[in-house]
């Protein structure tokens, strides 16, 4: 993985048309979002993995997969507020994608705050892992959902009338050839943080366990 | 970059009401290369197009003989200068019996500026910037743990 990784990174990009203007975000802005919700799937079923096995490294992955995936919504926010300010024209706008975003956020922050709230660490997982399903849900309602459902107005590509990615005539698949790659790098740089985040808390708590 | 001093002088320049340019020939209104200090592109917006084209290399021209025109005449044009400063003219056409005036504005566009110029591709990179900002944040923040860890191993 850590060899695949920079790899990923160089092809990346090197194969990166030269293509005028913000669209380049693309490949930052938006592969940190889909790289957000793979993140937040393994979370999810680590946390089921954990309530059928009671294994506490399930646990230990599931809150490592949903910090990093946390830190890259919080990447993808302020990305997006620098995005919109040079094309929208502001920070924030009333779209429904930016507040579901914004909520998610919060959801998962709320998250983080739970889990330091609980001292026993059995009920902390369990909790945990049970609000780690319904925050997922949320954020797919959210994110996924909500922004596409007809009559609702976004600025967002591919939503409220907007063309999306598939609908560019030219370079579509040029561009398709640099955003899948860069999702697919994001997302192993991603378990490859949480996977260090994970053995660091596993070896705290083993260590803890020999005191 | 863009030369800052041509373009506010400009500014100033043209923002006052102009006779009609002497020297130039008699049907040529406006050479927009002259008055943005070369141009690299152009495109016509509003035109009354009755009165006026604008030639291949961005003059603006007027079609023969012009009456004694009832209300000003205009066309806005915007073009990229050499420096690719985004210029938005707009050029009214005032016609009497005695004389006639041609007033030309040229406004650089706000939006070509900053961290607008070069495609806003400046954007992108604050957007990677912040990305790879917050990530090696994130690796010092587990870098920490590991030296908190270290340190617990070796008492």
């Amino acid at each position: 993985m850590i060899w695949v990784i920079p790899m990923a990174f160089l092809g990346e990009v090197s194969v990166q048309p030269i293509l005028h203007e913000t669209i380049r975000n693309l490949y930052w802005h938006v592969t940190m979002w889909f790289a957000m919700f793979i993140l937040l799937l393994a979370s999810v079923v680590h946390g089921i993995a954990y309530l059928r096995h009671n294994n506490p490294i399930r646990d230990e992955k599931s809150l490592a997969l949903t910090q990093v995936a946390l830190l890259y919504g919080g990447i993808g926010i302020v990305t997006g507020m620098i995005w919109a300010r040079f094309t929208w024209d502001t920070f924030w706008t009333k779209d429904p994608q930016l507040n579901g975003a914004a909520i998610t956020i919060l959801a998962y922050l709320a998250y983080m705050v739970l889990r330091a709230s609980i001292p026993d660490a059995r009920k902390r997982a369990e909790i945990s892992a049970v609000y780690g399903i319904f925050a997922f849900v949320l954020m797919v309602v959210l994110i996924v959902v909500l922004p596409r459902m007809q009559d609702v107005d976004s600025l967002h590509p591919g939503k409220g009338g907007n063309p999306g990615f598939g609908n560019y005539k030219d370079l579509k698949n040029d561009m398709r050839l640099v955003f899948y790659p860069a999702i697919l790098a994001w997302t192993l740089v991603g378990f490859w943080l949480a996977n260090l985040s994970f053995r660091i808390q596993h070896l705290n708590r083993t260590s803890h366990a020999q005191h | 970059m863009p030369n800052i001093n041509l373009v506010r002088l400009l500014t100033i320049l043209v923002c006052l009401p102009l006779p009609v340019f002497a020297g130039l020939p008699t049907d040529t209104l406006v050479d927009l290369n002259r008055l943005n200090g070369g141009i690299r592109s152009f495109q016509v917006g509003t035109c009354d197009s009755t009165l006026f084209y604008v030639d291949g290399k961005g003059v603006v021209l007027s079609k023969g003989n012009i009456p004694a025109l009832a209300r000003p005449y205009r066309i806005d044009i915007k073009s990229q200068t050499t420096e690719g400063v985004y210029v938005d003219n707009h050029i009214e056409l005032w016609q009497t019996e005695q004389n006639r005036t041609v007033y030309v504005e040229a406004n650089v566009i706000e939006m070509a500026t900053g961290m607008r110029k070069d495609g806003k591709i400046w954007v992108v990179i604050a957007v990677v910037f912040v990305l790879f900002a917050a990530v090696l944040g994130y690796l010092l923040f587990l870098q920490k743990k590991i030296a908190a860890l270290e340190n617990k191993s070796a008492q």
